[in-house]
Formats: C-alpha cells, structure tokens, sequence
C-alpha cells in the first residue's frame, strides 16, 4: 500500500492528466455496463419500464430462462441463431482478411491509374449498410436476381437457380454481402502493413532466389502478422454483434431471416426487446459478452508477441 | 468604395431585408408563450402517414373543426409508421405525450395495459359507440383486460381479393362463381393450367408474400378463421392454434404453395414486391387492402398507374367463404387520448368530430382509401353507386379484428410473425419434403410460446383472467 502510495505520488501529474479519459470512460463505458449487467438480474418488463433499475429482483431466473427452460419464448431458436453466428463471423472474418489482402498485394503493385484503382475500390466500404441490405436483397431473388442471372444465363456455371433467400442457403445470402462491404477495409489496412516492408528484404530474398510464394509466405505474411491480427481481432468482435445486414435484407417482417439466417443479435432484439423482456434480453447480451471476452482472452494469449514493440 | 455583389446591394437594405424577413417570420411562428397570451390552447394529434400528403390532408380534414373553436390551435404531428409504436411508448412512459394520438387497432390494449390512455367511457356512451360503429370494430375499442372504453375506431383496413378480369376470362372463370375455398383452388387451378402470358410471362394464379414480410399474420389469419380455427380461445386466455380447425387453415394456405399456384418465389418477396408484381401483369390476383383501388386509378404523374393494361382490367371482390366462415383480417386505426392531456374535453371534442362526423370518414376515407368505422358513411352515394366500393361495403361486414389482448403485441412481432414465417419455409420444402409433422411440430412451439407469455402476464396482473374469463370475445357477422 506504501509502494502505491509512493507511485501515485511520484506520478502525480501523469495521473492527472490521465484523469479526464478515467471519468469520461467511468460513465460512459463502465456505468452503462454495470447498469446491463444488473439489469440482467430484474424482472424488468413491460409493465415495470419505469421503475428501470428497481425493477424486481429476479436473481437468476432470466439466465434461467434463457438456458434451461425449453418453454420460454425467449430462448426460442437461440442454438440456430449461435450455430449460424459462428458461421457467419468465421466466413466473413476469414473471408474479408483474404479479399482484403488479394486487393491490397494487387494495388501495392507500380501500375498506371493505381491511385484510381485504389479508390475506386474503396466505394463497398462506403455504401451505407441499408443500401447494401437492400441492393442485395433483390440481387439474391430467384428468378430476377442478378446473382443467378450470372450464375446460370451468363457462365452457365449452375444448370438450376438456387433459391438464396428461404432454406440453408440463407446463411450465404447474408455472409457475401458483408464481405463485400467490409474487404475495402482490410485493403486498406493491409496495404498500409504492406508499405511499412522495407524494399530492401524482398530483394535480398530475390538474390537468394526465393520464389515469389516463398517471399510471400516467410516475408510479407509474417511482417504483416500486427496488421492482420488486428483485423482478426475487429472481424471477430464486429461480426459477432453484426445486427444491421440482417435487419435491412430481412427486417420487413420480425427482422427474422429463418432459423438458416438468424443471428444472435437479431435473435436477442426479437426475443427479448420486441417481447418486452429487458432483463432476459439483458442476461442474453451479458453472456454473449462473457463469450467475447472469453474469445479476446484466446486471441490475446496467441497474438500478443505480434503486438509488442520490437 | 466597397464592391457590392448584385445579392447585396447595400448593407442598410441587407439590413432592413433582415428586419422584415424577421418581422416577418415572427408574424408567422408565434411562441407558446404569445399563444397563452392570445387565449389559444395547444392540442396535439400524432398521426401517420395514412394518405399521400399526409400533413396535408389531415390540416384540410381539420378545418371544421378549427373554424367551430376559434380559440384551438391543432397541432399535427406525422409519425413514421416504423418508428410511432417506439415514440408513443416512450411519450407515454415519460406521460409527454400528445393529446389525441392514432393508434393500430392492436396497440390499444397494450397502451391501456400501460395505464397510457384516458378512458373514455363517457365519450362512447355519448354518441352511442354500439350502434354508430360497425359492430365488429368493438373489439378493439375496448380492450379485453380493461373495464373502459379507450379508443374510437378511426379508419378499417379491410382487405378485398383483386383479379384480373381479362386473365380470368382467357382462363375462363367466371369471379362471380367463386362462392367458397373449392371454387377458388379449382379457378386457380383453371388459370394455371391456362399457361397466360403478359409481356412474355407467365401470370401467375396468386400472389402471397412469404416470411419477410409486416403481413404474415395479416395473411394467415382469414384462412385460419375460415375453417373455424383461431389464434385463442374465446376468452383469450390460451392459445389455440394447434386445434383441427386451426390446423387445417394453415394445411389450406400453405397447399397454395405446395400446389404452386402461389409461387414459391413469391416467398422471397414481401408485400410491396407482390403488388408491384400485380401492377406489372404477373399476377392473377392478390389480396390487398382497400388503398390499392386509389392507386389503381391514380395517373402516373401523381404516383399511380391508372390507365395501364392492369388498371384498366381489374375487378374486385369478396374472398371466397371458408368451410365454417367467409372472414376477412380487419384492422385499421382508433383514436384515443392520452391520459396525460391537459385538454381532456377539447380533445374529446376532437375525437368526435374525426370518428363520428359522416363528412370526416368520407373524407378521410376518400383521399387515404381506407374505410369508415361509421356505419352511416356507407350508406353514401361515394359507396353505393361505384361498383367497386359497393363490393368494399359488403365486405366490411366479414372483417375481423384480433383479440385485444394485452399481450397481443408480443404474441404477433416476436412469435406468430416468426413462427408462422417458419412454415412458408416448410412448404417452399427448402429444407426437405413437406410433411405435416413438420408444421405441427412448428405450431406446437408458437403455442408453447404463446401460452408461456400468457402465464407470464397473468403471474404480473392475476386480477386481468377473471376479467377476460368473463368476456367473451365478440363473433363477426356471417
């Protein structure tokens, strides 16, 4: 206690200036998350909006509620929704960290128009999401989408058009459109990674006659190991809460795409806040948040020498 | 010398420009302050966007009423359909929320669950609320779990089958003969089998949306109430949808995909998508609410597509009659007050004057497309002498509102909307062959959830089962 004493007084004015940025995150992080947590032990419903946190005490009933009681509407379809988020942020983490990084070795490249071209690539990332959601929505119809006048009529890849908006394939339906919005993102990020290589290492490795997939896979994947970690990091925890795709491609009913398409997120908003059951919806989004930090923990654990200075 | 743009030619008349536009501007927006001071009292109506213009055409329907109170400044405020139950929910928690507010038919009950509205017994009693209004718009004026009358029906949203008159004779099926549910499956059929084409496509017999859409309740409910199913019991107290008679509603619908005479891509559409799809030729026919006959005749330049191959060949009619009934889902809006208003006899006024005033429903009526809950209005000329309103006269009497139960709105957002979704999924066999198992296996979930929500507000409000026991939920004319 005299140690911590003595460094909060020798550092004095390093911890005031630290000061501001404590409070700021005291109420605008740390309350608001007590405050959902607790929430998640009320009986907070319809009926008992306005009492907010002295609602009743209802203990561990919600967390019950939403586990083991097979009879609560609140848990219905919750194992589709997790099946299929982890589907959908493997797919479109994975998925954009390889697109990303396609376009961003493509436009490292010395071309004419590169500034162009790099530009223009960015115009995904800055389609608003209920754009994209509705643009889709009618590129994945069956019979008139564009998807399967490509698919069949042009390339003649598929002798049949697949129905993408009902059944298992939904789950796709949802994931393509994501990567496409996202990958300009981790092009860019990438691309950033990619600049900070020095020259010099690639053509060392060209003397010693390295191929161009061996400079790829012991220089540029390595090195660029901080970039992509981060961008592993930020698909896992965006995708995770993904809500907006589902809701702009799906949202003109229940927001709900099938138990092929429903996400976690959609399933907590439909199940717990259109049913007016803010304790359950509460208890369901603090144990996806133990989730998380379960998963941040793992990424961590594996990634953190990628994270240090050197 | 300063050099003055043309915009500005002296900083004295800028300056004198400003003055007046400021008189001016004063003139026009007066503060609620200036307003107490001239005598005039504040009362604001939350609408939505019930016709093309709505701001406009509510000021024009107000304007009797302004001229009769002088001394009252109308407020109307427009709401986003997407966005109202949230802003009206919230305003009455906060109890800052306008005087008279419109609400769909299923939200009353809910709202008056929430202690949100004034009761308004006295106002029903007054213009005698049991005979004015079209006895099967009751339901929802006075919710099941509540001892008042809080709201007045507004407007009906009923919704009649359209055809095209000139498939339906290439197909030769006379519209007149589709009496009950057989007629109708073997004229579609007949119209199918026919293989009619419009611009190169093949028209298709029916058109319902599928999973991701506002309707699939909406869409459910007359085949479930024609064979004598129903969502719940009579005292709304259980859910019901797993009996025979229900049971063979949903087999009814769902046979229209699986006999392809709905298309299973109509599955992937929703409501607009399946009217356009009427607009463009590629239905037969298609049941939508009565705005679609203003649209209908509508010229282009004003947003509609009157005079097109559609338009000019349309007919409307009443759906055919179910083995046990011929009923139509009915809703619509109510007004009601809130209980927060500081003007409770203005705006008891102005509820009259917008529920009961003949001229007001007609009013209304003409430039939204939706019909009257005065049963007077449809004694009009408006609706006898048009052939297509009069078919809208007779088939307000077979609507049917759902059971004002205060948990109707959990019941119909989260579960049914989900559930019975789930089912187009089944028929469209996109994740194996269809078999009844499959949808009974479906339905018995939306019970168990139905129930389970039931029980949960009874455990918060006991003193409501008795109520509703004692009520029993009020049948529609056959």
């Amino acid at each position: 206690m005299k140690k911590l004493f003595h460094t909060l007084r020798k550092h004095r004015v390093a911890y005031l200036f630290l000061l501001p940025t404590l409070l700021g995150m005291l109420v605008l992080q740390i309350l608001p998350l007590a405050q959902g947590l607790y929430l998640g032990f009320l009986r907070s419903r319809k009926d008992k909006l306005l009492d907010y946190l002295a609602a009743p005490w209802a203990g561990l009933e919600n967390y019950r509620n939403v586990l083991l009681n097979p009879d609560s509407p609140i848990r219905s379809g919750l194992w589709d929704a997790l099946r299929n988020t982890i589907q959908y942020t493997i797919a479109v983490t994975i998925g954009t960290l390889i697109v990303g990084l396609l376009a961003a070795l493509l436009v490292n490249r010395e071309f004419r128009g590169r500034s162009v071209a790099r530009t223009l690539m960015l115009f995904p990332w800055i389609v608003p999401t209920y754009v994209v959601g509705l643009l889709w929505g009618f590129m994945w119809q069956k019979e008139v989408g564009f998807v399967n006048i490509v698919l069949v009529d042009w390339l003649h890849l598929l002798n049949f058009k697949p129905t993408w908006l009902i059944g298992p394939n939904t789950i796709w339906a949802i994931i393509i459109p994501t990567v496409w919005r996202q990958w300009p993102f981790s092009m860019l990020m990438l691309l950033a990674g990619l600049q900070n290589i020095p020259r010099d290492v690639y053509e060392a490795a060209h003397i010693d006659g390295a191929s161009p997939w061996q400079s790829f896979r012991h220089i540029t994947w390595p090195l660029l190991r901080p970039v992509w970690a981060i961008l592993l990091l930020h698909g896992l925890i965006f995708n995770v809460y993904s809500f907006n795709i589902v809701i702009m491609m799906f949202g003109n009913g229940a927001g709900f795409p099938g138990k092929n398409g429903d996400l976690l997120m959609t399933n907590i908003f439909r199940n717990s806040f259109q049913m007016w059951d803010f304790g359950s919806g509460a208890a369901m989004s603090s144990l996806l948040m133990l989730g998380m930090v379960t998963v941040i923990f793992v990424w961590y654990r594996a990634f953190k020498d990628s994270l240090s200075a050197r | 010398m300063p050099v003055l743009s043309p915009l500005f030619p002296s900083s004295k008349l800028t300056a004198l420009a400003l003055a007046g536009a400021a008189l001016v501007f004063s003139g026009c927006q007066k503060t609620p302050k200036q307003e107490a001071k001239e005598g005039l009292t504040e009362l604001k109506i939350w609408v939505m966007p019930n016709t093309p213009k709505p701001q406009e055409d509510m000021d024009s329907l107000l304007t009797g009423f302004r001229n009769g109170h002088p001394g009252v400044k109308v407020t109307v405020s427009v709401l986003d359909w997407s966005s109202a139950w949230t802003k009206i929910t919230t305003a009455s928690i906060a109890g800052d929320g306008p005087d008279v507010v419109q609400l769909g038919t299923t939200w009353c009950s809910s709202l008056t669950d929430l202690g949100a509205l004034l009761p308004i017994d006295d106002v029903a009693g007054e213009v005698d609320a049991s005979s004015v209004f079209l006895s099967n718009t009751w339901e929802a004026i006075k919710p099941r779990a509540s001892e008042h009358v809080t709201s007045l029906p507004w407007f009906l949203d009923v919704r009649p089958m359209y055809y095209r008159s000139d498939v339906f004779a290439k197909a030769k099926v006379d519209p007149k003969a589709i009496e009950n549910w057989s007629d109708y499956v073997a004229a579609l059929e007949k119209i199918k089998a026919a293989k009619i084409k419009h611009n190169g496509e093949t028209v298709a017999p029916v058109g319902f949306p599928g999973k991701n859409d506002w309707n699939v309740v909406h869409n459910f409910a007359p085949w479930i109430w024609g064979t004598g199913g129903d969502f719940l019991d009579p005292t709304g107290t259980k859910c019901v949808l797993d009996s025979k008679e229900s049971m063979e509603g949903i087999a009814f619908f769902l046979g229209l995909v699986r006999k392809g005479l709905n298309p299973k891509t109509n599955l992937e559409k929703n409501t607009a998508q399946i009217s356009s799809e009427f607009d463009a030729g590629r239905l037969a026919s298609l049941f939508e609410t009565t705005t679609k006959n203003i649209y209908l005749n509508l010229p282009p330049e004003q947003g509609g597509i009157g005079n097109s191959p559609v338009a000019r060949n349309y007919g409307v009619m009443v759906p055919p009659a179910g083995p046990k009934h011929r009923t139509v889902f009915m809703g619509g809006s109510q007004l009601a007050i809130f209980k927060s208003t500081a003007q409770p006899e203005l705006a008891k006024e102005l509820l009259k004057y917008l529920t009961v005033d003949k001229d007001q429903q007609l009013g209304y009526a003409r430039v939204s497309g939706f019909l009257p809950a005065l049963k007077t209005a449809f004694d009009d000329p408006w609706f006898t002498q048009d052939e297509k309103r009069a078919v809208f006269k007779e088939l307000v009497q077979f609507g049917r509102i759902y059971p004002s139960v205060p948990y109707w709105g959990e019941m119909e957002t989260s579960i049914l909307t989900k559930g019975l979704g789930n089912l187009f999924d089944i028929a469209a066999e996109v994740n194996g062959p269809y078999s009844e198992a499959a949808v009974k296996k479906e339905v018995d979930i939306m019970v168990r959830e139905i129930n389970s929500v039931i029980d949960q507000h009874f455990q918060n409000h006991p003193e409501h089962r008795a109520l509703m026991e004692s009520r029993v939920a009020s049948v529609p004319a056959e």
